[in-house]
């Protein structure tokens, strides 16, 4: 390490130390999708089945509807401001970056607020990403979510209704994202992918493999 | 190592301080998606005085209510929490992104294309009008 770089360390321990600790935060801030960016999970995690409403339709849909495509399953909601539309968005570059293999791959976006997005504005939220058949939002009643909750360890809590106070910030959903294969198989968490460094060629290389070996 | 302590004496000493805290605002931006969705505002401050500022709060005709959040993964979980305030160093930036720190417009009321002004209250600086660009879902163009 250079003299100034030491330097530069130094100071910014010390104006992080004098001032709360803020500078040090940030630094924390940056470190925090540290970690492997994809979680390889095969034998973990039960292979992919749901039953919901698919909200272009209206009607039930279930995991056969993915049957022969990648499909990435992502948990959130709509009035979340930052993280959700974050990784949408990230799924709509990784359509982009697939190429003649993006349309093939099937993104569902399972909302876990049920007294807030309805079908009508979970779908207009969702042709904001992409259109179907690539990008599907998912709703299911109180026991359908519960019970996909349940298979894929997906916690969520939305203690609100429209009236609640800031309801957005008591709203709390892991943020797990998984891969699934075309055969429904989980393969891997995409741990990076709610985050701003996504990685998102490592995420197109593994997508194309699980659709090699299909 | 002349430079860590000029840098400790200032922070030791701020009540010597003579200069305010001096904060522009670069880059902002919204991510706007639908009327009923809150939108997501992000902005580079700086602060070139020689005292830290500390922002309080945001403001916005565009957003019906604005606060300041920031979104935080712990052990999986996302979640997203209240800031009461946010400290620019003297002579250092802070930064709101994607993921991080951000404003959260509440009722947003913006059209893509335009530019919709925020006002930053800082506890111990002028308030401070920025043009935020509205991006739509795909939020700004990387490499801006």
């Amino acid at each position: 390490m250079s003299r100034q770089a030491l330097d530069r360390r130094t100071m910014l321990g010390l104006s992080g130390l004098a001032l709360g600790g803020l500078a040090l935060r940030s630094a924390w801030a940056d470190s925090a999708p540290a970690g492997p960016a994809i979680v390889p999970l095969e034998g973990h995690l039960p292979p992919l089945a749901f039953r919901m409403e698919d909200v272009e339709t209206g009607r039930p849909v279930t995991e056969a509807a993915f049957r022969g495509h990648p499909v990435i399953l992502y948990f959130g909601f709509t009035r979340c401001p930052d993280t959700c539309p974050l990784t949408m968005q990230n799924a709509a570059k990784l359509v982009t970056l697939l190429g003649k293999d993006g349309p093939d791959l099937r993104v569902a976006f399972v909302t876990i607020d049920l007294a807030y997005d309805t079908q009508a504005r979970l779908k207009a939220y969702v042709a904001k990403f992409g259109k179907p058949p690539v990008f599907t939002g998912l709703r299911g009643t109180p026991a359908e979510l519960k019970a996909a909750a349940k298979r894929f360890g997906v916690y969520y809590r939305a203690p609100t209704g429209p009236d609640s106070p800031d309801p957005e910030s008591a709203i709390r959903h892991s943020s797990a994202t998984y891969l699934f294969g075309p055969d429904g198989r989980a393969v891997a968490l995409l741990a990076s992918f709610p985050t701003s460094r996504p990685d998102l060629p490592a995420v197109a290389a593994l997508i194309r493999k699980t659709m090699d070996r299909s | 190592m002349r430079r860590v302590l000029a840098a400790l004496a200032c922070l030791l000493l701020p009540a010597a301080a003579s200069a305010a805290p001096a904060v522009t605002a670069q880059g902002g931006w919204f991510r706007y998606l639908l009327p009923q969705i809150p939108a997501g505002g992000f902005v580079t401050l700086t602060n070139a005085g020689d005292t830290a500022a500390v922002l309080t709060g945001a403001s916005s005709p565009a957003c019906g209510s604005a606060m300041l959040h920031r979104s935080l993964n712990r052990s999986g979980m996302d979640m997203m929490i209240d800031v009461n305030s946010i400290t620019i160093p003297a002579h250092g930036t802070f930064r709101f992104a994607p993921g991080d720190y951000h404003i959260m417009c509440m009722k947003p009321r913006m059209t893509v294309g335009t530019t919709a002004d925020v006002t930053l209250r800082f506890r111990n600086a002028p308030d401070l009008t920025v043009p935020f660009t509205v991006y739509g879902a795909d939020g700004r163009p990387t490499g801006q």
